[in-house]
């Protein structure tokens, strides 16, 4: 065993000989979702791109999902290092507002009002996505026409919902129901739960299920079509508009309030609603916060809503009740 | 100074307890029976450290090794079930114990250790491939190759074929003569100890009953119990025979002689003279017949050469032959 | 009893138990206070609140039988793999480990491929029986969960009941014949009983296994009445945000888990294994066909899915050959000579060295409590299993946070190390419950007689115990080495995004519309894996039977 543990240590030493320390001082710390950073995320080009316009290192952290994130925010409490965090969605904002100190800035005038989920500005819009039922126009469905249409008979095992329980997504189809219909969502979810081929655990798993043919509707993004325009040259998948409304969802930035560093942050927010609009609304899937911005071609395969519902207009109680009310509807 | 000495030792159990002392001299080999369940193994593992004793001590050449880490104790041991180790070839296992370090040296020892166990050329084989009495040997050359100061062997031949057996224990008998080493061994075979011992130790019930030389113990046995384990024998309660005494008297078969004439006790007065004793049962054993024989209702075992013709017999046997036992 | 030499391996057990204090048992402690912040309330409501039964009750029934059929499944195979040698056996044995190092998202993607309702299955089956409707609509159902559950596990079971099997003379089972016992008899009666220890530790790591198994039991169940005690938890901490409801279940479910750990962990009892190894029998004529039959149902059943995702790495859904998934993953800058690669390489010395590790400290764990007939040593290294994901990546989190705001340091090297301990916590159950039985099997007089002839309890160890592991440790290294490639949770929450492995990237290609470049990644992966199995295999061959 004296052979493995000098091989683990010759190994550490060769790892360490490489890796540089992340951690300078003067340093931006920056919490975000961990697809966020990485060499994959839209991270890779934009913080390059900030150092040299700014001169300000940055130290960009992965902190899991933006529940995750939260957690770990909470759990470090006053002594976080983290000066700015990216992508709380406004279901989740109400955790994050003791913590964030609010920004006035210039950019706002370039964010549309009902994007502005926190009047306060603690959190900033800076991209934002709206639900949608993703269809396949070549499986010989009828395209649905509402939220309602999907109940219909001629839909059964051919939809793929998300559970609310353990997805963003099917969290955001809970909301966008109770928007729609109040109280009656449950209803709804029973009814439609019945042609449901299956509920998935989360997005990646139901969109797979999807474009494996299982079955010819599921819950997505507006913007899902635009990857198969970009990727496949396929138009074959659509995304349908309901004219009722849909569900949107809003990513914020925000400064933290124990930052010592509150014009760098200041910088970096800035420069996120700026420059940094366009990578990140490509690399997301999302739309762009800022409506200055002007987005590729492909984009014209995401249609916007007319009417967008958010859940910051449902009470925090409501919401969790919501989901009680679901699970006792559907699971028992 | 005793060379090998354990003083009181003792090692309680949930529903056994063991207490012995003994000592045994340098180049001695000294047997330990009793039944199963006396302790036999378990005095082996304290005197080899594989168990620590409660209390009591054990001294090697007056050195106290009670509390010495089982490595360091100079015993080794040869157990019932081979242990050679899977992972080595024969000569591996043998070179295991070694303390010369020169690989050529450790080489030619081991080959000579085969050789004296008369396993020349085995060195290679792998030690699943070796028969019971293949891997004794080789267990019994690893044990020496230590250089130990004792020996010990737990039961070494017991999982062995009766013919192996003879021709082993006269290797291990053999092995000690040549080299002087101290052993002690273990078996629940009598007549295995008698054959190679110089002295025997009795256990019973985790206790040591006595320590005599192999003769001595058969011929003198100090209680019916040792008496009984150490062969056969007749016991009668001592009044049928003397008067107004107490205990049992003792002797061995072959000490008894039967007449089919009637006998008067006067007639002999140096002998003890068992009248009218009813033949019950008559068992050819090859030399001999073992006869049965009924004395008042008790038992009484006779060796003859013959086999009588009547059914009532009468039984003398010299009267310095009968121990007369408590 | 305690044997001689137990002090050293209780040494050498050290570092392990205060991994698991440092990362598991510490962090742990401090979640599970949070269900008594309000005097216990939330713990007594969740023991009188129905729904925890309700959900109890079916966590339990999926688990058991997913685990018994796994169990019962694998027995046969054992039985004959355990028995005869034929030329593809060792392959075989190597190949039936490669399902458990793709990460959960890809397994769901290949049933999907080759089960789905229109996967290659069925729509070969529409085409050979000329109908329209689906011919074997299994997923999305109650035995999808139990398949899918079945075919990630059922290597587990038949590489631990393979390893004993081929220790054990079959003198007894020769004896039974003799005196009439029939062979179903003599098996129930023999060994059966002989078999109780890897049985039941196979038994129990696949029961935990699908105890806190959420997603498959999620997408592949079809029906949200399908729910696990897990999916419960991951509710009230990501959507409710209720930690002191969460804790609280999150406790009584562990503590369930707890009790089942305890009742199984190998006891006192020990058995002594014969060491006489059995020797494999060259399978002949009706054998050698039995062999094939074996082998090719094996085969069918755990190949499809992996192969699925292998096809569908060049193929687009249409069945259009097209590289373009590989041209992905090089045309992003990144490429072949950038982020896969990389990947390849983090994920692949992440592997090597938690699989090591996971070896060394589940060696001294299994033979620290194999010496002192202790069960407190592996039922410890055991409870990761206990804890379920969703509870122990709240462990992460806190364990995260205190490295980086209490400690103040951050470095690739630190995120490196973080994520190696926290897969080695996760595969140390494995490790010690698959080399326990070994280390009990070793006889004492062997030992001893190491002891008498004076060798060191250390040199014993190397020379004559470690050997005798050999079958064991090299089962727990492919099961350490697949559980650490194929991981993803505990990755993404201790690297802070610094590193990136092979499943890393696979989620985030899935998270870019990319099914295609994530199944040409997962097919990375599985070589990957298979090369090492090899490697492994070639380097242990020495090691006889197994």
């Amino acid at each position: 065993m004296k052979k493995t543990i000098v091989f683990a240590a010759v190994l550490f030493a060769v790892i360490s000989l490489f890796a540089q320390p992340v951690r300078e001082e003067n340093e931006l710390t920056v919490y975000s979702y961990d697809s966020f950073s990485g060499e994959w995320g839209p991270a890779g080009s934009l913080i390059p791109a900030f150092e040299k316009k700014t001169g300000i290192k940055v130290n960009l952290v992965g902190a899991g999902d933006a529940v995750q994130m939260l957690s770990r925010l909470e759990l470090e409490g006053d002594s976080t290092p983290a000066d700015v965090v990216l992508g709380i969605t406004d279901d989740f904002a109400y955790r994050a507002y003791d913590m964030l100190s609010p920004y006035e800035s210039p950019v706002l005038e370039d964010i549309p009002d009902e994007l502005e989920f926190d009047k306060e500005h603690r959190l900033i819009p800076f991209d934002y996505g709206a639900f949608a039922f993703v269809y396949d126009s070549e499986a010989g469905v009828r395209k649905p026409e509402s939220l309602e249409d999907l109940a219909s008979p001629e839909y059964k095992d051919k939809v793929i919902l998300i559970d609310p329980r353990t997805s963003s997504v099917g969290l955001g189809l809970l909301y966008w129901t109770y928007n729609q219909f109040g109280d009656d969502a449950i209803e709804w979810w029973k009814a439609v739960g019945e042609n449901a081929l299956t509920i998935a655990d989360g997005w990646s798993s139901a969109y797979g299920l999807f474009t494996e043919g299982e079955a010819p509707i599921v819950l997505s993004y507006t913007t899902s079509p635009v990857y198969h325009v970009m990727n496949d040259n396929t138009t074959r998948y659509q995304a349908i508009i309901f004219p009722a409304g849909h569900e949107a969802t809003i990513e914020g930035i925000g400064i933290l309030k124990t930052t010592d560093m509150r014009e760098e942050a200041e910088a970096f927010v800035d420069f996120i609603l700026t420059e940094g609009q366009l990578d990140i609304a490509i690399a997301n899937s999302m739309y762009p916060a800022n409506s200055a911005v002007e987005l590729p071609d492909a984009f014209a395969w995401a249609p916007k809503p007319d009417i967008m519902y958010t859940s910051a207009t449902i009470p925090e109680d409501k919401r969790t009740e919501l989901v009680e009310s679901w699970t006792e509807a559907m699971t028992r | 100074m005793p060379f090998f000495e354990a003083k009181g030792i003792e090692k309680k159990y949930k529903d056994f307890t063991l207490s012995a002392s003994f000592s045994i001299e340098e180049g001695e080999f000294l047997s330990i029976i009793g039944p199963s369940g006396s302790g036999k193994s378990t005095l082996l593992s304290l005197i080899a450290g594989i168990e620590d004793p409660d209390s009591g001590t054990i001294t090697i050449g007056g050195k106290d090794i009670t509390k010495e880490r089982i490595q360091k104790r100079g015993i080794a041991m040869v157990f019932q079930d081979f242990s050679l180790f899977p992972s080595m070839n024969t000569e591996r296992n043998i070179q295991f114990g070694m303390k010369e370090k020169d690989r050529a040296k450790r080489k030619e020892l081991s080959d000579k250790l085969l050789e004296v166990v008369g396993l020349k050329g085995y060195g290679k084989r792998d030690v699943s491939s070796l028969s019971g009495g293949e891997a004794q040997r080789v267990a019994l050359a690893r044990a020496i190759a230590a250089e130990p100061r004792i020996i010990l062997f737990d039961e070494p031949l017991s999982a062995l074929d009766p013919p192996l057996r003879k021709h082993l224990r006269s290797i291990i008998r053999g092995i000690h003569d040549s080299l002087g080493i101290t052993v002690i061994y273990v078996t629940h075979d009598i007549e295995e100890a008698f054959a190679v011992s110089d002295r025997i130790l009795v256990m019973r019930d985790g206790r040591v009953i006595t320590v005599k030389d192999a003769e001595e113990l058969y011929r003198k046995p100090d209680s019916l119990f040792t008496a009984f384990f150490t062969g056969e024998g007749t016991a009668l309660p001592a009044h049928l025979a003397f008067e107004n005494m107490e205990g049992s008297i003792f002797f061995r078969p072959e000490e008894a002689e039967i007449a089919e004439d009637r006998l008067s006790p006067e007639m002999y007065p140096r002998h003890l003279v068992l009248e009218e004793c009813k033949v019950v049962s008559a068992d050819f054993s090859g030399p001999h017949y073992m006869l049965g024989l009924s004395y008042k209702g008790y038992p009484v075992l006779v060796e003859a050469s013959r086999k009588p013709r009547k059914a009532d017999v009468s039984v003398k046997i010299p009267k310095d032959s009968v121990l007369i036992l408590p | 009893m305690r044997k001689k030499g137990s002090g050293y391996y209780l040494l050498k057990a050290v570092p392990a138990v205060l991994l698991l204090l440092l990362l598991f048992i510490i962090p742990i402690l401090l979640i599970f206070s949070n269900a008594f912040q309000d005097g216990g309330k939330a713990i007594l409501e969740v023991l009188k609140d129905d729904y925890t039964y309700h959900l109890l009750s079916f966590t339990l029934r999926q688990a058991l039988i997913s685990a018994l059929v796994s169990v019962a499944l694998a027995i046969p195979f054992s039985a004959f793999f355990s028995k005869y040698a034929f030329p593809w056996r060792k392959a075989l044995l190597t190949v039936s480990q490669l399902a458990f190092t793709i990460p959960t998202i890809l397994v769901v993607l290949g049933f999907v491929i080759w089960y789905g309702n229109n996967g290659y299955l069925n729509n070969a089956l529409r085409t050979m029986l000329g109908v329209s409707y689906t011919p074997l609509p299994v997923l999305y159902s109650f035995s999808a969960i139990i398949l899918a559950h079945v075919y990630l596990n059922f290597p587990i079971a038949f590489a631990l009941l393979t390893a004993s099997w081929s220790t054990l003379p079959e003198t007894q089972e020769n004896a039974a014949y003799t005196v009439g016992s029939g062979r179903l008899r003599t098996f129930m009666r023999i060994t059966l009983p002989r078999l109780r220890g890897s049985l039941a530790s196979a038994f129990i790591l696949i029961f935990l296994f699908c105890f806190s198994s959420f997603a498959i039991v999620m997408v592949l169940g079809g029906n949200p009445a399908y729910s696990t005690l897990e999916t419960e938890i991951y509710r009230r901490v990501h959507v409710s945000a209720d930690l002191v409801s969460a804790s609280a279940l999150a406790l009584f479910t562990f503590a369930v888990n707890a009790l089942l750990l305890a009742i199984t962990t190998p006891g006192r009892k020990a058995r002594k294994g014969e060491r006489r190894e059995r020797t494999l029998k060259k399978a002949k004529g009706a054998k050698m066909l039995e062999a094939i039959v074996l082998s090719f149902l094996m085969l069918l059943f755990l190949v499809p899915p992996i192969a699925a995702i292998a096809i569908r790495a060049f193929y687009t859904k249409d069945g259009i050959f097209s590289l373009k998934a590989w041209e992905g993953i090089s045309g992003r800058g990144f490429g072949l000579i950038g982020g896969s690669i990389d990947a390849l390489i983090t994920s692949l010395v992440i592997g090597i060295i938690v699989a090591l590790l996971s070896v060394w400290m589940g060696s001294s764990i299994a033979m620290a409590s194999a010496k002192r007939n202790s069960r407190l040593l592996p039922f410890i290294s055991s409870l990761p299993m206990a804890s379920g994901s969703v509870t122990m990546g709240l462990g992460f989190i806190f364990v995260t946070s205190f490295i980086f705001t209490s400690l103040g340091i951050r470095s690739y090297c630190l995120s490196l190390l973080s994520v190696i301990a926290a897969h080695l916590v996760i595969v140390l159950p494995f490790s010690v419950r698959t080399i326990t039985p070994g280390a009990r099997m070793i006889p004492d007089s062997l030992s001893n007689a190491a002891y008498t002839l004076g060798r060191s309890t250390g040199r014993t160890y190397r020379e004559i115990e470690k050997p005798l592991l050999a079958p064991y440790r090299r089962k727990a290294f492919a099961f350490s080495f697949a559980l650490s490639l194929g991981e993803v949770n505990a990755t993404l929450m201790l690297s802070s995004g610094n590193v990136e492995t092979l499943p890393v990237l696979i989620y985030r290609m899935i998270g870019n519309y990319d099914y295609q470049g994530a199944a040409a990644l997962g097919t990375i992966l599985l070589a990957e894996a298979l090369i090492v199995f090899a490697v492994g295999e070639a380097r242990w061959r020495k090691d006889a039977v197994l």
